[in-house]
């Protein structure tokens, strides 16, 4: 029912159709909803000031930095130098299979493959160079082979070993935490 | 019905009291209900309409201690969750990547998928017609038929002549009708 008289007479001279249409409110609100409301509303208020960041934060941000850069010492992250042997030891994998196929087909060319090569089914081989495997058997080669290889093919495995730490970046910007976001700051600091 | 403190006295009661939660529960409980009808008639579904009401009165309680008295807590509240339900409608559409029609389609199937839609019910087919109107006048005619809004609060609220209002509001009745009387 409507309380304002004023405004269902301009409705009435505008359009007596629509002032016909019974004043109602069509949807509905689950049980309960407007004496809950309140409660609901502080919960998220509450929520709302524990992810504000101190008033005070930005201003105490650069010592706060500071002092971590002091207190560290020079040490290179473990998994980004792991990072770079995974690189190499693709690489090496890459290779062995490259030189495999090449030879395979040359000897294709010249010889009738062995009994033992004829009975692999194609879908085995497909299986043995899917990324998994490949994964495993990167991860399981020997550092020091790894380190060898680009030695005798005449790689520079300090240059390579620097230009890693910088494509370690596998995490999603939104992602990095504070922490991490001290940790690169204090290894500019170091490379410094 | 419970009565309430006046705007004013709730105001100071908020900016003076060392336990602001008691004035704020106030303003709550006396506006909830016509802000929650508002932004549902805009957004439609009860969960959206749940969200910007509860994001409008977050603001409302952080700003609240730098509102000048020179307007009204009422008209500042309405203006706030009209402004909360169109950005919430922009962000929708963004999200989608949507047209203005195909999210106007959107907001009609919302309705049309109502557990209790009736489409030969009149009050149903006014609720499509409205959502086909432009923005504008969608606003203007939610204000006036359902918050029975004088033109003069109403151009506070929304920043514009009370003439532009009216024009509004006339435009958007004779659409509503025409689709009305076509359906």
């Amino acid at each position: 029912m409507r309380k304002n008289q004023e405004i269902q007479n301009e409705l009435h001279e505008l359009s007596p159709e629509l002032a016909r249409i019974p004043f109602t409110q069509v949807y509905e609100t689950p049980e309960g909803y407007f004496e809950q409301l309140p409660i609901s509303l502080y919960k998220h208020i509450e929520e709302d000031s524990i992810q504000e960041i101190p008033e005070d934060y930005f201003e105490k941000l650069p010592n706060e930095i500071l002092s971590k850069i002091n207190n560290t010492k020079s040490v290179i992250s473990i998994q980004k130098k792991y990072f770079y042997f995974k690189i190499a030891a693709a690489a090496v994998v890459a290779g062995i299979l490259g030189l495999g196929l090449i030879y395979f087909l040359n000897q294709k060319k010249t010889e009738t493959p062995p009994a033992y090569v004829k009975n692999i089914d194609s879908t085995e081989i497909y299986a043995s160079l899917n990324s998994s495997n490949l994964e495993s058997q990167i991860n399981n080669l020997n550092e020091e082979d790894v380190i060898s290889y680009l030695e005798d093919n005449g790689h520079d495995v300090n240059a390579a070993l620097v230009a890693s730490l910088g494509e370690d970046n596998t995490e999603n910007d939104s992602q990095v935490t504070e922490i991490q976001a001290h940790e690169a700051i204090n290894e500019i600091q170091i490379k410094k | 019905m419970a009565i309430f403190p006046d705007d004013n006295e709730l105001v100071f009661q908020f900016k003076n009291a060392s336990n602001k939660e008691v004035p704020f529960t106030h303003i709550i409980k006396k506006y909830q209900e016509k802000l929650y009808w508002h932004i549902r008639r805009m957004v439609v579904e009860h969960e959206d309409a749940n969200d910007v009401l509860q994001n409008m009165f977050i603001k409302v309680w952080k700003h609240l201690d730098n509102f000048r008295e020179d307007s009204q807590l009422y008209t500042w509240l309405y203006r706030i969750a009209t402004n909360e339900s169109l950005t919430f409608l922009e962000q929708q559409k963004k999200r989608r990547a949507l047209s203005l029609n195909d999210d106007e389609g959107i907001l009609i199937n919302k309705i049309q998928s109502d557990k209790h839609f009736d489409p030969n019910k009149l009050e149903w087919k006014l609720q499509i017609a409205m959502q086909r109107l432009p923005e504008k006048q969608r606003i203007v005619f939610n204000l006036r038929y359902y918050d029975e809004m004088p033109y003069e609060e109403m151009s506070r609220v929304l920043q514009t002549s009370e003439g532009a209002l009216k024009a509004s509001y006339h435009h958007a009745v004779k659409k509503i009708e025409d689709y009305i009387l076509n359906h």
